[in-house]
């Protein structure tokens, strides 16, 4: 002991664990880079590939991986096997029915003479198929099949019986329509893509499946209709996609930000939809969409922000109608963007735009409030922010109290105890509903994240303040690609023919063109007439 | 279609318009009105008739040398150093007037919002932008114009139909104004009003074929005399003759008029918005016109390097005049001189090319 320690005390560090980089070799960390792309094979001595498999599938240390050895009769002699699954993927019923029971009893039923009549006479599930790649094994019992390991057969066999645990086909929750259909995509791949095909009944349908995640191996699927789109957008979104190297992807969220151009700027490039007839109809358009497994929703390349601002209904909607709902659409982002901003702009240095009476309203509510407009603004938004982000957040029962606090605190006590004025909250709820009707959530997020901007830019330097932020959003919004299309297709740059159908929609039967800036494969959608009863010969 | 980066008839016309258009809705009526009276929105008519007759003629000598751009036409007809020289002179020229723009419109900021404000604050706001843009190159600037061209003429249409109650037929008469020797001589001797059509030669390299360079200069022409002469027509019809003389900022004293009203008493701030979008604009076609000569006589193609510079210049060359009088008398001179220069050059250099017979594009 040192004299200083003697007199002074010091408390024994209890901390003392600290994480160190571990230097384990990829090889033994469980899983290979490769596995998927040939890598190691059975040796065709049974032994010798079932210690194999134990290992490779973990049949000691995970609790969910079953074994299950049991003898098969072949050319009048027993022969070892080994049933391999995955606990909770498999559907049970149907592993003991048409995989265990005919293999176990029916081999001794039927005659069997050789191991070629096993998938042809025993084996009755759809999909089966023989392989000795273990990367393709371990996979596939990953995902929901009995792999099946028999003496002397040389190769294993893998047999589909998934069944896990999923939530049905449900209503929509981003995308509610009143006329449309009312089903929307849920976390299992194969019913996702079996809703697609539902409504596109047509054998130009691909659907190219890949794994994405060294380790997670999650199967996504890229959808495109193989005479209509082109050809270089699918490659291109194959190549994206095949490219990623990370050990897992689990949500279509998140492959999002691996293949995206720009992922720091606030505009979404791919629009996601957990609608399958809006999938359907931009397959049908010329787009690629693009389904996780595990993730309720898809996502459509390429995608502009004209598109961005259209819902889900305005397929379902007349004419009148759908412009109406779009002009407004297009005031409520503005609104929501701009408005705290502009009236920063106009208290700041354009009050000669408020009629008198009225400035002296809003002069005589501001008496009282100690803090500058900008502050005040700042306050607000906020708090309305940190509501916002508590409602997605708070149990549906305390719901209410967080809406009893929110309008208190927003609308009556922040009022009465002079920190905002009344005007103030008018112009800060207007830009948050603008933000509600915008239809893409993120376009409202983004909108949200912006009007900070144009706030500091209002006060910075008005309307001038507020133009240049426009200039340099327009700048960099135009200057995106989403899959190679311009973000502000078919506006900027102009196309041949898209000005008009983008901004107003035409009648259903004179939108007769695909969108030329996706370079589809055939160009019209519709005949020349399509109303063909308006014909009077027919 | 095909998303072609080389631009087509409507975005290069944009382009060559978003040039014209940003002058006009800030100080260039007032000067016509000056020179020309009433009669303002003939003389727009005149000009524009022989700009197309002439941008015709240089299109017809310049067919050859499309893909090339004008900075390397001028190199190769004069060598590298008196091309370069050229092109240096060239574009001394083009970036004094893009300083002026640029001053004047800081000083009509500061005017109508910021009185309060310094000259370089506001320039913050404007120049910051115009980098960016011009940073992100030619097809840029050219979606923007996209976007804020419609915008600005469906401002300004939206202006003209509310001031239609406002518009006296006694205001443009006699309708000969000062005279038909003051119009010719307007016309013809203030030809500036289309200087932006050298922008169209620079360019031309970013054009789809000489057909699209021909068109978008005729459109492009055609569409600048036409909306200038209808908004002359309606200045000189709200605001009568001498008080039209007196205004330094037309677009704002026409927006004056506007009574919008219980909510809205004043419409002028808003103004802002066409200014500072039009000017931003035009600006960064200047800087990438600028850039692009500037790139040629240091034979490189990319022009990102001169971006900073060129900014930098506009900012102190903007700064240079004293006051906003002699900031406007100056950007009255450099209109109203500089393009004969030009024009005889550009003729001299086309001309000199197809006698060299150099390597067509």
């Amino acid at each position: 002991m040192k004299i200083r320690d003697f007199f002074l005390y010091t408390p024994k560090d209890v901390h003392e664990f600290e994480l160190d980089e571990e230097s384990v070799p990829e090889e033994e960390l469980g899983y290979d880079p490769q596995m998927n792309e040939g890598g190691a094979e059975l040796s065709g001595n049974y032994k010798k590939d079932k210690a194999t498999l134990d290992k490779e599938l973990g049949v000691e240390e995970n609790g969910d991986v079953k074994l299950r050895e049991f003898t098969l009769r072949i050319a009048e002699r027993d022969v070892r096997c080994a049933a391999y699954f995955i606990d909770g993927l498999v559907d049970k019923d149907s592993m003991n029915d048409f995989v265990l029971r005919p293999l176990m009893l029916g081999s001794r039923k039927t005659e069997i003479r050789s191991y070629g009549d096993i998938m042809n006479v025993l084996l009755v599930q759809s999909e089966v198929k023989e392989t000795n790649t273990l990367g393709t094994l371990t996979f596939d019992a990953n995902y929901g099949s009995v792999i099946l390991l028999i003496e002397g057969y040389g190769k294993a066999i893998s047999i589909d019986a998934k069944g896990w645990e999923h939530r049905t086909v449900s209503l929509p929750e981003t995308e509610k329509v009143l006329r449309g259909p009312n089903d929307a995509f849920n976390e299992q791949l194969r019913g996702n893509t079996a809703l697609i095909r539902r409504l596109v009944r047509n054998k130009s349908l691909m659907i190219n499946e890949v794994s994405v995640g060294k380790i997670s191996q999650t199967p996504v699927a890229i959808m495109y209709i193989k005479n209509v789109a082109s050809g270089q957008l699918v490659r291109e979104a194959e190549r994206r996609i095949t490219s990623i190297n990370a050990d897992y992807v689990f949500s279509s969220a998140e492959l999002e930000q691996y293949i995206e151009d720009k992922s720091l700027l606030t505009l979404p490039q791919f629009m996601s939809t957990e609608r399958p007839d809006r999938a359907a109809r931009a397959l049908l358009s010329g787009r690629v969409a693009v389904i996780v497994d595990g993730s309720p929703f898809a996502l459509i390349m390429p995608t502009t922000v004209f598109e961005l601002n259209e819902s889900a209904e305005d397929h379902y909607l007349r004419t009148p109608y759908v412009n109406m709902i779009r002009f407004i659409r297009m005031v409520a982002f503005l609104f929501s963007l701009l408005l705290p901003g502009i009236y920063v702009a106009v208290v700041g240095f354009h009050t000669e735009m408020v009629p008198t009476d009225m400035l002296m309203s809003i002069v005589s509510a501001r008496d009282k409030v100690p803090f500058p407009t900008l502050v005040e603004i700042i306050i607000m938004e906020i708090a309305l922010e940190i509501i916002r982000e508590a409602g997605v957040r708070v149990p549906a029962p305390s719901g209410t109290t967080l809406s009893i606090v929110g309008a208190l605190i927003l609308g009556q006590a922040a009022v009465s105890a002079s920190i905002v004025s009344p005007v103030l909250i008018i112009v800060v709820s207007i830009a948050a509903i603008g933000s509600f009707a915008t239809p893409n959530y993120f376009m409202g997020i983004s909108a949200r994240l912006l009007r900070f901007v144009y706030i500091f830019l209002g006060a910075a330097a008005g309307f001038m303040g507020i133009m240049a932020g426009l200039f340099v959003n327009a700048v960099l919004w135009t200057s995106t690609r989403s899959m190679g299309v311009p973000m502000f297709a078919p506006v900027a740059p102009i196309t041949k023919g898209g000005v008009p159908q983008t901004l107003i929609s035409p009648q259903i039967w004179k939108q007769d063109r695909r969108d030329d800036y996706v370079n589809p494969k055939r160009k019209f959608m519709q005949g020349f007439i399509s109303r063909g009863w308006k014909n009077e010969n027919r | 279609m095909k998303i072609d980066r080389r631009l087509g008839v409507i975005s290069m016309t944009l382009v060559f318009v978003n040039l014209s258009l940003a002058k006009y809705l800030l100080v260039l009526p007032s000067f016509i009105v000056q020179e020309a009276g009433n009669s303002a929105w003939i003389v727009q008519i005149l000009k524009g008739a022989a700009a197309l007759g002439l941008f015709a003629v240089l299109a017809a000598l310049y067919k050859p040398y499309t893909g090339l751009g004008l900075g390397e036409v001028n190199r190769r007809a004069l060598g590298k150093f008196f091309g370069g020289v050229l092109n240096v002179a060239l574009s001394a020229v083009i970036i004094l007037r893009g300083a002026f723009l640029f001053r004047t419109l800081s000083e009509a900021l500061r005017t109508l919002e910021a009185a309060s404000a310094s000259q370089e604050f506001m320039a913050l706001f404007i120049l910051v932008p115009v980098a960016i843009c011009a940073l992100k190159g030619f097809n840029s600037n050219a979606d923007i114009s996209s976007i804020i061209i419609p915008f600005t003429l469906l401002s300004v249409g939206a202006m003209a139909a509310i001031l239609i109650p406002h518009f006296r037929f006694a205001n443009i008469t006699p309708i000969l104004g000062e005279g038909p020797v003051e119009i010719v001589t307007t016309a013809v001797g203030k030809f500036g009003g289309f200087f932006e059509m050298i922008f169209l030669f620079i360019f031309s390299r970013y054009v789809s074929g000489y057909k699209t360079f021909k068109r978008s200069g005729l459109f492009g022409i055609g569409a600048i005399a036409l909306i200038t002469a209808v908004f002359m027509l309606m200045y000189c019809a709200t605001v009568p003759y001498p008080a039209s003389k007196k205004f330094f900022f037309p677009l704002y004293q026409l927006s004056r008029l506007i009574m919008a009203g219980a909510f809205i008493q004043h419409l002028e701030p808003l103004v802002v918005f066409i200014w500072a979008g039009i000017v931003l604009c035009s600006l960064t076609t200047i800087v990438l016109g600028t850039g692009e000569l500037l790139a040629s006589a240091a034979g490189t193609k990319d022009i990102s390097g001169f971006v900073p510079i060129l900014v930098a210049i506009i900012f102190f060359a903007g700064e240079l005049p004293q006051s906003e009088i002699v900031a406007y008398d100056a950007y009255r001179t450099v209109l109203n001189t500089g393009h004969y220069v030009y024009i005889i050059a550009l003729l001299f250099i086309l001309l000199m090319a197809r006698g060299r017979k150099i390597e067509k594009a």
